[in-house]
């Protein structure tokens, strides 16, 4: 959108008043991010950094995460996500990581990897935090990242808002007048603009018919639609013309054409949408958020979400985690199989299956737990025969011989068996007592279970007509153990799990 | 947006029936902790020593810290009296005699209108015209500001924001000058107006402009204020003629440098990458001689001489580069937003 007039009186900006370099050097001893300054909380992150991982995607650095349960449980951010997600422990061990579960909205993800020996954090409450109270940041190292203190307490935006709703629709682009037209100088990130595929350079010539000659036919055009509309932009890139569909938005709740913002620290690619959060004034890398954020007692009041503009770091309250856990570890908020649908070759179609199958695994710790702390018994075969006959119905669709779907889930369902009673026994040996914050079995697993199985059932049909090659039983052989780890997951369930696919011949 | 003011009246009209009137009542300060002396804080003590005097401080200042809209813009400010006058940064209230809107921490929205400001320092006054209480906090008298010493920011950053309480930054002075403060308590526009609070909770200085840099964040001496009450009061406006406010606004004539403070003449620090001053071949350490073939003495003075020029202007420059002195043409471009 064009900027439009600032409501805001900006401080006068670029008068740069910086001291000669002797002062600078000087004063760097005083700053927070200061050595000394940091020192100063070593006993507050101290134990809490030792729950701390790495999160890095496709070889990079993306954010922090807290380990939540010795399990392999580990909350972060979730909007940097992206390809392979590998946690790094402080002791140099890397694991590959299940995304679990995310939370849109609130932009937390949960992730699960096969660590042994983790130490869990412990998520205590922001409702104690008063403006003025330190914060640190707390990384790997016994040292905490940076520090500040709280500049607002925990705020809840969900309920009814007086402020400007701002209705006007967003697409989110800088844009300029040029020889050729209305040119897009900038693409906001995490706009609709974005998401649409625009680009800078491209030239808008119309928007849903209505021409573009200058900004202000673009704030007529765009004052036809309301957000949520989707919008067909006929632009002009590398000398020929394309269509592209944005879904517009509403307008950010502050200007994200915002200079000053940008001026001294690099801010998060999400900053937007998020309902409740404690802010503090720490200065904290876009990358470094997804880790706890500590009080002077040691406590983790919050997850750090996001690097907001030049003054404000946003924590999601240790009190909302806490109340998201459940729905995250129950797999009602698992992320779209994207990888399933997209597989190709056989060797991804393996990849796929196994993919599918450790999610089915990785529900059952907490399905053991739940059955612990009720008594129940690990075996259900009612619940196993409904659940086959249901998967064998559905296996219509996907031309499969019923016998093979049914051989193919009851080997999945034995190995499941297994897990659980592998953890049973565990359990029985520690005296393992009732566990706390257990998903409910009925309301939340089983229909996880359930999808997991349909997925499940979608991947193997299409690696089906490819099990009797080579390179897919290399595949199996080669890959099972890797992609098949986590709670309770040991050489004799992989076994059952996998026995199917190595066996079956058509 | 009619509906949203009125609905926004309404609530605000609740809050003035149902909010205890909170005047002052905050007991004196104890003595800042000796942490406060060290460098850094060396252990868990003295941060706890620090956060307990901190939260305390907090309490006191926070109900005094307002929003105010002038117009269609919005700044920040602090209530130093009961006769409701309200510190803030010249560039907010402008030229005297304008409406303001003062918001206080608790959503309550008062009148008032802006007396005088200096726009060479960019000091401001308002001043509460409704019969009302309000929570105020003192003005520190002479100052010894010192670098090292501990401060607060508060304030409105990107503007009041309903169920949102003043926002609180904590730092160090960096710089302390007749002219300005420099902290490193980040600031951002909305903030300009709010006041830099020192450990006995008094007020040392008003927030006023930003550089590139986290540790560029620039507060107006709160002894600026003492010294002019009488001008500021009586709704004088002077100082260099608006020319901070006109120099920097989007759309004036641009330039692209930033030169040290008090230097003179100006000595370029940074020239900004793609700027006219880039184009024409200013660099770093040189001293800026003339510009239109106007000698340049000052900041102020460079400011002066940009603000008649307009965007897309063709002037000479004149700078001494080392010991020699360089002719450079620049053609002036529009500030970037």
């Amino acid at each position: 959108m064009p900027k439009v007039r600032r409501r805001l009186l900006w401080l006068l900006s670029a008068l740069a008043l910086a001291g000669p370099a002797s002062a600078q050097s000087r004063n760097n001893e005083l700053l927070r991010s200061s050595p000394r300054f940091l020192n100063a909380f070593r006993d507050v992150v101290g134990h809490v950094s030792s729950g701390v991982v790495r999160i890095s995607c496709d070889d990079s650095d993306v954010a922090l995460g807290i380990v939540v349960d010795e399990g392999g449980w580990v909350l972060t951010k979730a909007h940097d996500l992206a390809g392979t997600v590998i946690c790094k422990l402080r002791d140099g061990r890397a694991f590959a990581a299940n995304v679990i579960g995310v939370h849109e909205r609130h932009d937390v993800a949960l992730l699960q990897i096969a660590a042994t020996g983790l130490t869990a954090v412990e998520l205590a409450d922001s409702s104690g935090a008063r403006p003025g109270d330190w914060v640190a940041s707390a990384g790997l190292s016994e040292y905490p990242l940076a520090v500040g203190v709280i500049s607002v307490p925990t705020r809840d935006l969900t309920g009814p808002r007086d402020r400007d709703p701002a209705q006007a629709p967003y697409l989110g682009v800088g844009l300029e007048l040029t020889d050729e037209g209305v040119r897009i100088s900038e693409v906001l990130a995490g706009t609709a603009a974005a998401r649409a595929g625009l680009r800078t350079g491209d030239v808008i010539l119309d928007i849903a018919g209505f021409k573009i000659r200058d900004p202000d036919s673009f704030v007529e055009a765009m004052a036809r639609h309301r957000p949520g509309d989707t919008i067909a932009l006929r632009i002009g890139r590398a000398s020929s013309e394309w269509e592209v569909r944005a879904t517009l938005e509403r307008r950010p709740q502050q200007p994200r054409v915002d200079v000053q913002n940008r001026m001294g620290s690099e801010l998060s690619s999400r900053r937007t949408g998020y309902t409740t959060f404690l802010q503090h004034d720490t200065v904290l890398r876009p990358c470094d958020c997804g880790g706890p954020l500590v009080n002077l007692e040691g406590r983790v009041v919050g997850l750090n979400i996001c690097r907001a503009g030049r003054v404000e770091t946003w924590a999601l309250p240790a009190e909302l985690l806490r109340a998201l856990l459940p729905d995250l570890k129950s797999g009602k908020l698992a992320p779209p199989a994207a990888s399933v649908r997209g597989a190709a070759t056989p060797a991804e179609r393996v990849d796929a299956v196994l993919w599918a199958m450790s999610k089915r695994l990785l529900l059952m710790p907490e399905v053991a737990r739940a059955k612990w702390n009720s008594g129940q018994s690990i075996h259900d075969p009612a619940r196993e025969a409904q659940q086959l006959d249901r998967l064998v119905e559905q296996s219509r669709q996907h031309q499969l011989p019923a016998e093979t779907v049914r051989h193919f889930f009851a080997a999945q369902m034995s190995a499941a068996r297994r897990l659980q009673e592998n953890l049973f026994e565990d359990w029985r040996r520690t005296d393992a007592r009732e566990f706390e914050g257990v998903a409910d079995l009925r309301d939340t697993l089983r229909p996880a279970i359930d999808r997991t199985s349909l997925d499940l059932l979608a991947a193997f049909a299409r690696l089906y007509p490819y099990l009797d090659r080579p390179e897919v039983q290399d595949r199996l052989q080669t890959r099972s153990a890797d992609a098949l780890a986590g709670e309770g997951i040991n050489a004799a369930v992989r076994q059952l799990a996998v026995a199917p696919l190595q066996k079956m011949t058509k | 947006m009619p509906g949203h003011g009125l609905s926004l009246r309404l609530l605000v009209l609740l809050l003035v029936a149902s909010a205890s009137i909170n005047a002052v009542t905050a007991e004196e300060l104890q003595r800042p902790p000796e942490a406060f002396d060290k460098l850094v804080p060396e252990d868990l003590r003295d941060l706890r020593d620090i956060q307990r005097h901190v939260n305390r401080v907090v309490d006191k200042v926070l109900s005094s810290t307002v929003a105010l809209r002038v117009g269609q813009a919005q700044g920040s400010g602090v209530i130093i009296d009961d006769h409701g006058h309200v510190l803030t940064a010249g560039h907010v209230s402008g030229e005297p005699g304008r409406r303001v809107e003062i918001i206080l921490h608790d959503g309550r929205k008062l009148r008032g209108v802006t007396l005088g400001a200096n726009a060479g320092i960019d000091s401001g006054l308002v001043r509460i015209t409704e019969r009302a209480s309000f929570p105020h906090i003192a003005m520190a008298r002479q100052p010894d500001v010192k670098r090292g010493q501990w401060c607060l920011a508060l304030g409105h950053p990107g503007g009041y924001q309903h169920g949102r309480t003043p926002v609180v930054r904590l730092g160090r002075v960096l710089e302390s000058h007749t002219m300005f403060l420099r902290t490193d308590c980040p600031l951002v526009g909305g903030d300009s107006g709010g006041p830099l609070i020192d450990m006995d909770g008094k007020v040392i200085g008003i927030h006023s402009r930003i550089g590139g840099s986290l540790t560029a964040n620039i507060h107006v001496p709160v002894d600026t204020y003492h010294d002019t009450w009488e001008r500021l009061a009586t709704s004088e406006f002077w100082g260099n003629d608006y020319a901070l406010f006109n120099f920097t606004r989007p759309g004036a004539a641009y330039l692209g440098i930033e030169t040290e403070p008090g230097s003179s003449p100006p000595r370029i620090l940074l020239v900004t990458p793609h700027s006219p001053a880039a184009r024409a071949g200013f660099q770093a350490d040189d001293r800026l001689l003339m510009i239109d073939e106007q000698r340049i003495q000052s900041y102020d003075e460079l400011s002066g001489v940009l603000r008649r020029l307009r965007p897309g202007a063709e002037v000479t420059a004149r700078v001494l580069r080392g010991d020699a002195a360089r002719t450079l043409n620049v053609v002036l471009g529009q500030r970037p937003d």
